[in-house]
């Protein structure tokens, strides 16, 4: 089997794999079975793996870490969310937490499927201005950082719900099993406590590589400027969190909002709004 | 904020470090306290941060259109408006740290030890244990575990009871400090650097074995101390292809600065600059330039030099070369006939071309680099503060400060223990310390 067959071949897989994790995680939401949600974690775990063969693959193919344009991006992105969620199965040990992860990973792929035609998956040669080591770290930590952000988003998520259920007296089987308000919140927290400083990271890394390509450090291109209201949010938020003791309901709205940016940074920008990020659609 | 950070009876200022809103000590109130207070509160800063985003949003949507018509994306954050927010945001960040100050070398000191049983028992996060042995040797064993878990401890006693208050973490409290540091510097470069106050940005286009003068440069000239001046010669520019042998691989400009006696060679490409004095070069773009002869046919006496999209006339016909493909080494020539295009051709060099009467000659191609020259004093200062801000966050989210008391006292046949703790920010790890510190006390 040719490496190109291999791309291709285990992208399929892992998009099967994870939504057989999300459909798996969803069910278990409403019934309760721990069987079934091991299935879950051995279906995102295999996931996991085809993925890393996926940009693997795509890495020798291309001769560069597969972190150009916006399959790359998004296959890795979708790979970033998956080990963020084992790593923090791992720790919390809580499978409830992967029907509102899981699903982002698989989406984030479904919009590959979807949305964009086989020539723009094609590797492509690096132009000049994207020969930089910089860009590779510069990636490679938004990756991380967005899917810590991703785990935030599933956990406000389920904060909200569990909020609404409680609110209502709510009975269900659900109620009873979602971890405590206080758990989900501090779980959010922790994970943007881990994307922030990620989230400065690549705006830094950023800026030293377009010192080295173009001699500006920061030139107010929209991706730039997404990327700095994003951390503005999650900065907001973070402050208001110490100081009016931000917690709970509209810290999760905030978390949500975050993400919300985080989605423009990439798809808005890069579809909607012009500058020299162009080249990463 | 009541809700968390629960004020105590006693040396509430000192211990709370918790990022407070300015306190009014006393009920006297002036205009420079209101502003002071008004600049110093994080609720101020917060909002800041808000609008920026709002502002930054609305920047990146209403592009304003410079006099080409190209997108200007600076312009927008450039202006006054914004400029204001900037300057309001690096003030509040000023203001915050120099109030925060008091509390901070009062946490690197320590926490005060002299606290009473009632404070103690406040906390949220408080046991109380009675021992047998005698409360000089229950607070050895409690100074030992507060040790053994990394925590610096103090204490006082007074008769026959001890107090102990002990720290962990201490350090984190520089980790926001310096982190807003680090931000409050980088505003303010940025807020100069658009400015163009400092630093100059200037174009060198360069024709292979050209030796420019810096100080001669657009963009540049005259910004240049005469001692500190120096020259480039451009040697060669390069194109290196692919294998395809169509798409680009990189830039060269190979190129030798020439500065009193220290001469040396260098080959620009890009994410490749060369720095030379803190002046930076940058491969940013580059043409070609044709020389040749044209006239009449079997009459071409006449000499040209023209860069693309250029013309000469003979008679009613215009040669007009557009593009040079180094791939092939052909020229794509239009020719008018007055005002018409009548034909495009790709044309070898030194072979001659022809049109109705009308001859043209290209005799050579002379490639040109076109290099950004910049120099921007703010870099240094903006890489040191991106260093300080990123350790800094990471000492912020790593060392998350702890705080734990004790209050030893004779009991009837031993002594009572009561332990509490405090932690903005590890609420989980403060309340495992103390669960763990009074079951290993019970023994």
């Amino acid at each position: 089997m040719d490496l190109l067959a291999l791309e291709n071949f285990t992208f399929q897989a892992t998009y099967f794999a994870y939504f057989i994790a999300s459909a798996v995680y969803i069910i278990y939401l409403g019934y309760k079975n721990e069987n079934l949600a091991k299935l879950g974690t051995l279906a995102t775990l295999i996931g996991f793996i085809v993925n890393t063969v996926t940009l693997g693959a795509r890495w020798v193919q291309s001769g560069h870490p597969p972190f150009v344009n916006g399959y790359e991006y998004l296959v890795s992105f979708a790979w970033g969310i998956a080990l963020i969620y084992l790593l923090a199965e791992r720790i919390y040990k809580m499978r409830i937490i992967g029907g509102f992860v899981m699903p982002v990973a698989w989406l984030v792929l479904s919009y590959i499927v979807v949305a964009m035609p086989p020539e723009r998956r094609n590797a492509e040669n690096l132009m000049p201005a994207l020969q930089s080591n910089w860009l590779h770290i510069h990636v490679a930590t938004a990756i991380i950082s967005y899917a810590a952000f991703a785990l935030a988003l599933g956990t406000s998520i389920m904060y909200l719900i569990k909020k609404n259920m409680e609110n209502n007296n709510s009975r269900s089987e659900l109620n009873r099993r979602l971890p405590s308000l206080d758990v989900l919140d501090d779980i959010s927290y922790k994970f943007i406590a881990v994307g922030f400083p990620l989230l400065s990271a690549v705006i830094v890394t950023g800026a030293i590589w377009a010192e080295y390509a173009w001699g500006r450090y920061w030139s107010w291109d929209p991706k730039e400027t997404w990327s700095l209201i994003t951390w503005l949010v999650y900065a907001a938020y973070l402050h208001a969190r110490f100081t009016y003791g931000w917690r709970g309901t509209k810290a999760a709205w905030m978390s949500i909002l975050g993400f919300v940016f985080v989605l423009f940074t990439f798809f808005g920008v890069n579809y909607l709004l012009s500058g020299i990020h162009a080249y990463g659609s | 904020m009541a809700k968390d950070n629960k004020r105590n009876d006693i040396n509430s200022k000192d211990l709370q470090t918790s990022p407070d809103e300015p306190q009014n000590s006393s009920g006297e109130s002036n205009i420079i306290d209101v502003v002071w207070n008004f600049l110093s509160s994080m609720k101020l800063g917060i909002v800041l941060l808000l609008i920026m985003a709002i502002a930054s949003i609305w920047g990146t949507i209403f592009i304003p259109k410079d006099q080409f018509g190209r997108e200007d994306f600076v312009s927008f954050y450039n202006s006054l408006p914004f400029k204001l927010l900037m300057g309001l945001l690096s003030l509040n960040l000023l203001v915050c740290s120099l109030n925060r100050w008091k509390s901070i070398t009062s946490t690197l000191r320590g926490p005060k030890s002299d606290v009473s049983q009632n404070f103690v028992k406040s906390l949220k996060s408080s046991a109380s244990i009675k021992l047998k042995s005698s409360p000089a040797q229950a607070a050895e064993s409690v100074k030992l575990m507060l040790k053994k878990r990394g925590y610096r401890v103090f204490e006082n006693s007074e008769g026959d009871s001890v107090r102990i208050a002990s720290d962990k973490g201490h350090l984190g409290i520089l980790g926001p400090y310096l982190t807003h540091l680090g931000f409050l510097i980088m505003l303010i470069a940025i807020m100069i650097k658009f400015s163009g106050l400092v630093g100059f940005e200037g174009t060198l286009a360069g024709l292979e074995g050209g030796t420019y003068n810096l100080n001669q440069l657009s963009g540049v000239e005259g910004k240049i101390a005469p001692e500190d001046n120096f020259e480039l010669r451009i040697n060669d520019f390069r194109t290196e292809f692919r294998p395809d042998g169509r798409s680009v691989k990189q830039w060269y400009s190979d190129v030798t600065v020439i500065d009193g006696n220290q001469n040396y060679n260098y080959s620009i490409y890009v994410n490749n600059p060369l720095v030379h004095k803190g002046i930076k070069f940058y491969q940013s773009s580059y043409g070609y330039q044709f020389a040749g002869r044209y006239g009449t046919e079997g009459n071409t006496n006449q000499q040209f030099t023209m860069a693309p999209e250029e013309y000469v006339t003979s008679g009613d016909i215009s040669f007009m070369p557009v593009q040079f493909n180094e791939a092939t080494n052909k020229i794509t020539v239009i020719t008018y006939k007055g005002q018409q295009g009548v034909n495009q051709e790709e044309v070898d060099v030194k072979t001659p071309y022809k049109y109705e009467q009308a001859e043209i000659i290209f005799d050579r191609v002379d490639a040109y680099t076109v290099l950004s020259v910049k120099k921007d004093p703010g870099v240094p200062i903006v890489g040191f503060a991106s260093i300080l801000l990123m350790v800094a966050m990471v000492i912020s989210f790593i060392l998350r400060q702890r705080r734990i008391w004790a209050v030893i006292t004779p009991e009837k046949d031993g002594s009572l223990v009561l332990i509490g703790g405090q932690s903005t920010k590890d609420k989980r790890g403060l309340d495992s310390d103390i669960e763990v510190l009074s079951a290993e006390l019970k023994g």
